[in-house]
């Protein structure tokens, strides 16, 4: 079966994809659709930013400024105050 | 120590304290970058420490008089490329050249992205007190689904649609919002 934009199937192909729960068949008609539907593959694209932001932005559930920290394995880690 | 050693010791120490602190101001686009790609968020985050590996191993490349980010976005894509290659699933998604063309294709959206994406907080505020609850759980302590399935009484297919509804309506108020201020079409 193959996906047409928009529909049903997107809206749900997409948060799929975005919670790693997609199957093969679901992820293969996405191919196809993204690859020949420019619209789709913006549509696409800005609902994984929406989820990427929730993701990676601690200070959206914050008020209070925070740490951030990264570190190479067996190394000490490395953090930096990051401003509201 | 001999001092030429002690030297040496000295410099690495600084190189990964420059190195750290380009990495963590960039961390957090070099992970959306990527989550364009694969948007799961544990796999994303994989993808991103093996891509600070291989920036670490190649610092003495980097250009300082360069930006950081889009030159550790380019090692992201190749981490990305090698990544997909042993999980099947992922290579099925971005197979004949869907992963170079999201990855460029999301550059040129990125100034419309940073502009609607400065209402999400805004938007969130919005949200009922169950769902913003549920988006915190799921993105921010990062709860297991199942977690808070069991603690809401739904099941766990809900609990996935339920989210999937709380993006399309914070998409849909950012999109409102960023069209009241005249940014977007």
């Amino acid at each position: 079966m193959n996906f047409q934009f928009p529909s049903v199937e997107f809206d749900a192909a997409v948060a799929a994809v975005c919670h790693g729960v997609a199957t093969e068949e679901v992820m293969r008609n996405l191919n196809v659709l993204l690859r020949k539907n420019a619209a789709a593959r913006d549509e696409y694209i800005r609902r994984v930013e929406v989820h990427a932001r929730l993701a990676s932005e601690p200070d959206l559930f914050n008020s209070t400024c925070f740490d951030v920290c990264a570190a190479l394995p067996g190394q000490a880690r490395h953090c930096e105050w990051v401003a509201c | 120590m001999s001092e030429n050693l002690q030297r040496l010791l000295g410099d690495q120490g600084s190189a990964q304290e420059r190195f750290l602190s380009l990495f963590v101001r960039s961390e957090r686009e070099i992970f959306r970058y990527v989550s364009c790609l694969v948007p799961n968020t544990a796999d994303a985050e994989d993808i991103v420490q093996q891509t600070a590996l291989a920036l670490w191993e190649k610092f003495d490349a980097y250009d300082p008089a360069q930006p950081f980010t889009p030159w550790a976005c380019r090692f992201a894509l190749n981490k990305t490329r090698q990544w997909m290659e042993r999980r099947k699933r992922w290579q099925t998604l971005l197979e004949n050249g869907l992963a170079e063309e999201l990855a460029r294709r999301r550059e040129e959206l990125q100034p419309e992205l940073e502009e609607r994406l400065q209402h999400l907080e805004g938007c969130l505020d919005k949200l009922p007190e169950a769902h913003r609850e549920l988006v915190e759980g799921y993105y921010h302590r990062r709860d297991d689904v199942e977690r808070l399935a069991r603690g809401a009484g739904r099941s766990v297919v809900a609990t996935y649609k339920l989210l999937q509804r709380i993006r399309q309506t914070l998409q849909l108020c950012i999109e409102d919002a960023a069209r009241r201020e005249g940014g977007a079409p």
